[in-house]
């Protein structure tokens, strides 16, 4: 009994969804004929997008040509079961051929899946999207071929007079099939490695891992139970033509599976019946409704619309669907109960202990004239050559409480920090510490969560990364990423896109390629064929060009040669002296202490300790802590 | 002789309105990552105002039409692209689905399903004889404007700031944000440049087919789709040849393939485009896809 309840959580999602689909047909069989016509079409769907959800949910790769394999299995299922009488009569190219109407199904997708083994096996190989731009062209073939291979589809006419043989109970089966199928499919070894490929192809691909064949697999599974929904729908019509297999049905199908949420089983069966629901109602809309005196003329094409315009907004406001591409699980519906329950008790006493909650959140923030001195640290007196450009003496830059991160996950806790006009301010800390995250915050990539970010004492939070760059933040990025299709020529006039005045552009220009003396060799070549250590040397140069007030350095030394590194932090070293503001994040601590005047530890997304460069030197615990001890020049990292 | 002449001539023509529309879609794809179905729906749009703006003045039909066309373009990216801007690649194919399928729903609730004739460049129909050649004078406009419209687009891309900046979206959306170009202003820009384009096409396509229905933006849609493709998706040169080498093998099936196997060129081709993508997966000039977050 235990054992059996046991099983039952750990597959309860396709029980529910099964028992959906009973009780759909249940319904179907109470209810007026009409009912159950939309009924049987509902459940063809479910059985439809379970089928592209195989394929699609668990390898990320949208597929616009499925409809092609429902339309393989709903002509060879007519073909196979419509009468020797009538096929005589009105096909007489027809195979004479006559099989029972659910043999007549499978035979359909068995068909379906030959075909999805022959296009896919080229398509598979290709990346995701260049794949789902070869199903849609698919889709046109299908459409295509049907339309004209008269012998044997009956041309753009269609076929008819297939015996309606799709009863609701067998179309209920053949849906549990599909949701067991789909089930059991994704708990496989082979799924679990398509699923671990679907966020990034290109990591998978890059650790040699071919994903090719797992997608293969599920894409004639998919096509199968595609073909499967094709066979019915023949059986439940009877009459049907090309046009019921191409754009219009693609869309309303992934409109189903997007709605519903493509990444679970669960999402792609909700969103085939409520979409189903949907179209239902708007399609008696387009025949016109009475609304008491009122008649709303039909409108032809409503439906479409209303199903565009539902897609739309679930892509703008919840991209994973209703579900957010989660499976119905035993805990969810103990959740949903307990949240329920909750609200209840909320609307009968009252809200009590709201205020509360608003009293333990932060205090309110300061007016910004308070927070220019963002922290009482002790700031070294400030080097190099500096003349204020606002009248207070405050720091250039000074990030307050600052938190945040990406989606869920925190990376970034309360920093307090500070950069003054004319210095040099070293992030140091261990790989994944938060020193990266600090400057993209800066930046405005990040999602912030609390505290504040100004430049000048003014607040740069929220604003859009281009605008951050246009106010005189600039940033020499990891990796350099110098936009190797350029020329030199190019990306260095590029660095200047963000200068509101125009002039002292060329003059620039001569002093950084007087500084730069490789630059000037290669100026009008290919920005991409310069060597690593030239690509820095750009990084920075082109940086340099927006005459920034501050310049953020991402990790400058990773990746280059120790001779390298010593050219690029002597240039840097320069820059410094004639009083450029930097930070400059690096994993070589002891380059980077060396350079800078003042110092900050990051341990896991906090700040552990700060001061000048020679404390935090001398400091052997600090170091031997959060640094990992002091690597000489040149390790790199 | 004669015979091969028209051939190369249908050849080019076919390949300069499929070039129109593969730069369209190439374009966006390569400054925001977008594929965009609704290109096709663009080029409906531009076949409508055609047919409802009946001015006897050409010029002023024509240019209403591009005008027309870029503003949807802008509208699509308004209302719907740039709030979906940044996420995964599927989540914007999928958009550009919807927004493709809606305003596809929307003509068919608005003027009908029916097909309606657009008079367009009538005056073209005619040929040009050539000693023993005889010319359609609308393949010759058709690949005399979209020569102009290409060499237009790459001094664009080459001599102005603004296609310099538009070029280092497209190389690498990162960087460009961090320089400080305006990323609303180069995507609205490259959609506006898209919208020319399909405004063009419309106008072609339209002289050619004479024909403007709701669903009539999947051709062209699908002829860049193949053709970016076949040229490798992000590289614009690639898309060009793309286009022409499209354009050159349907022509060339037309003409060589039996007359009972005629109505399925379209399987034909499709059947060389993925024999092509067996031999080179990246497409002729692609490159491997860059990283393109943020």
């Amino acid at each position: 009994m235990r054992r059996t309840a046991l099983v039952a959580r750990a597959h309860f999602a396709p029980l529910v969804l099964s028992a959906g689909a009973v009780l759909l047909a249940g319904y179907g069989a109470i209810a007026s004929n009409a009912v159950r016509t939309s009924v049987l079409s509902a459940l063809i769907s479910a059985i439809l997008v379970v089928g592209m959800y195989i394929f699609i949910g668990n390898s990320g790769v949208f597929s616009f040509g499925h409809i092609g394999f429902m339309a393989i299995g709903a002509y060879a299922t007519a073909i196979l079961v419509i009468p020797e009488s009538t096929k005589s009569a009105l096909f007489p190219s027809l195979p004479g051929i006559t099989l029972p109407a659910h043999v007549a199904v499978a035979v359909g997708a068995l068909l379906a899946a030959l075909v999805a083994v022959l296009i896919g096996t080229p398509l598979m190989q290709l990346s995701g999207i260049v794949a789902s731009l070869g199903t849609f062209a698919f889709l046109n073939i299908t459409f295509n071929v049907a339309s004209n291979w008269e012998s044997v589809t009956g041309g753009s006419t269609g076929l008819a007079g297939v015996p309606r043989a799709a009863t609701l109970p067998g179309t209920a089966a053949w849906a549990i099939l599909a949701i067991v199928s789909a089930w059991l499919f994704q708990q496989t070894r082979l799924c679990l490695r398509l699923r671990g490929s679907r966020d990034d192809e290109d990591a998978a691909r890059a650790l040699g891992i071919g994903i090719s064949w797992e997608r293969l697999v599920s894409f004639v599974l998919s096509a199968a139970v595609t073909g499967v929904a094709g066979g019915l729908f023949a059986l439940a019509f009877g009459t049907f033509n090309p046009s019921a297999f191409f754009v219009a049905a693609t869309f309303l199908a992934i409109a189903m599976l997007v709605v519903g949420g493509r990444l679970s089983l669960t999402g792609a069966f909700t969103g085939a019946v409520l979409l189903s629901l949907l179209s239902l109602l708007l399609r008696q809309v387009e025949d016109g409704i009475a609304l008491g005196i009122i008649r709303v003329p039909p409108v032809r094409g409503l439906q479409q619309v209303g199903v565009a315009v539902v897609l739309v907004v679930v892509l703008l406001i919840r991209p994973r669907g209703i579900t957010n591409g989660a499976e119905l699980t035993w805990s969810t519906v103990v959740r949903m109960r307990a949240w329920i329950k909750a609200r209840l008790r909320i609307g009968s006493s009252a809200e009590p202990a709201r205020g509360d909650v608003r009293v333990a959140a932060r205090p309110a923030p300061e007016s910004v004239g308070d927070r220019v001195r963002p922290h009482g640290s002790s700031r070294p007196s400030s080097t190099g050559s500096t003349t204020a450009t606002t009248g207070d003496a405050g720091p250039l830059l000074a990030v307050s409480q600052l938190s945040g991160g990406y989606g869920e996950l925190k990376a970034i806790r309360g920093i307090e920090l500070s950069v003054d006009d004319g210095e040099v301010v070293a992030l140091l800390g261990p790989n994944g510490a938060g020193k990266t995250t600090i400057l993209r915050a800066i930046l405005g990539f990040l999602h912030v969560t609390g505290g504040d970010i100004l430049l000048d004492g003014r607040s740069i939070l929220g604003m859009a990364p281009d605008r951050v760059a246009r106010s005189g933040i600039g940033l020499v990025p990891e990796g350099r990423r110098i936009l190797g299709s350029l020329t030199v020529a190019e990306n260095l006039r590029l660095g200047a896109a963000a200068r509101r005045s125009r002039e002292g552009i060329e003059a620039d220009l001569e002093s950084i390629l007087d500084r730069f003396p490789v630059l000037r060799r290669y100026y009008r070549g290919s920005a991409g064929t310069l060597s690593g250590g030239e690509q820095q040397q750009l990084a920075v140069a082109r940086a340099l060009m927006a005459r920034p007030r501050l310049l953020l350095l991402d990790e400058p030394s990773l990746g280059l040669a120790p001779v390298l590194t010593a050219t690029v932090f002597g240039i840097l070293g320069d820059l410094k002296r004639e009083g450029v503001t930097m930070l400059i994040v690096e994993q070589n601590a002891e380059l980077a202490l060396e350079l800078a005047d003042r110092g900050y530890v990051l341990q896991t997304g906090r700040i552990v300790g700060h001061g000048s460069s020679d404390r935090l030197r001398a400091d052997r615990d600090l170091a031997d802590a959060y640094l990992g001890g002091l690597p000489g020049p040149g390790d790199g990292s | 002789m004669a015979g091969l002449v028209q051939l190369v001539l249908d050849a080019l023509s076919l390949g300069s309105v499929y070039a129109l529309f593969a730069l369209g879609v190439g374009l966006l794809f390569g400054v925001m990552s977008l594929i965009n179905f609704a290109h096709g729906e663009l080029v409906m749009a531009g076949g409508y105002v055609l047919v409802f703006i009946t001015v006897p003045n050409t010029a002023i039909r024509i240019g209403a039409a591009v005008f027309i066309v870029v503003l949807l373009a802008l509208a699509t990216e308004r209302v719907a692209f740039r709030r979906v801007r940044g996420a995964a690649i599927e989540t914007l194919l999928v958009t550009s689905f919807a927004v493709s399928f809606f305003l596809q729903s929307l003509a068919v609730v608005t003027v009908g399903a029916l097909p309606r004739s657009v008079g367009i460049l009538e005056g073209l129909r005619g040929r040009i004889v050539i000693g023993d050649i005889a010319v359609r004078r609308l393949d010759l406009v058709s690949i005399g404007v979209t020569a102009v419209l290409l060499l237009s687009l790459v001094l664009f891309l080459s001599r102005t700031l603004f296609g310099l900046q538009m070029r280092a979206a497209a190389e690498d959306f990162f960087v460009a944000r961090i320089l400080g170009i305006n990323a609303n202003r180069v995507i609205a820009g490259a959609f506006a440049i898209s919208g020319v384009l399909a405004g063009v096409g419309a106008i072609l396509f339209s002289a050619q087919t004479g024909l403007v229905h709701p669903a009539i933006g999947l051709t062209p849609v699908l002829a860049a789709f193949i053709a970016v493709i076949i040229g490798g998706l992000g590289s614009l040169p690639g898309s060009v040849l793309g286009a022409y080498l499209l354009g050159a093998t349907s022509v060339a099936l037309q003409a060589g393939l039996p007359l009972g196997l005629r109505s399925f060129r379209d399987a034909l081709v499709f059947l060389v485009v993925v024999i092509i993508l067996v031999a080179k997966p990246d497409g002729i000039m692609g490159a491997r896809l860059q990283n393109r977050t943020v």
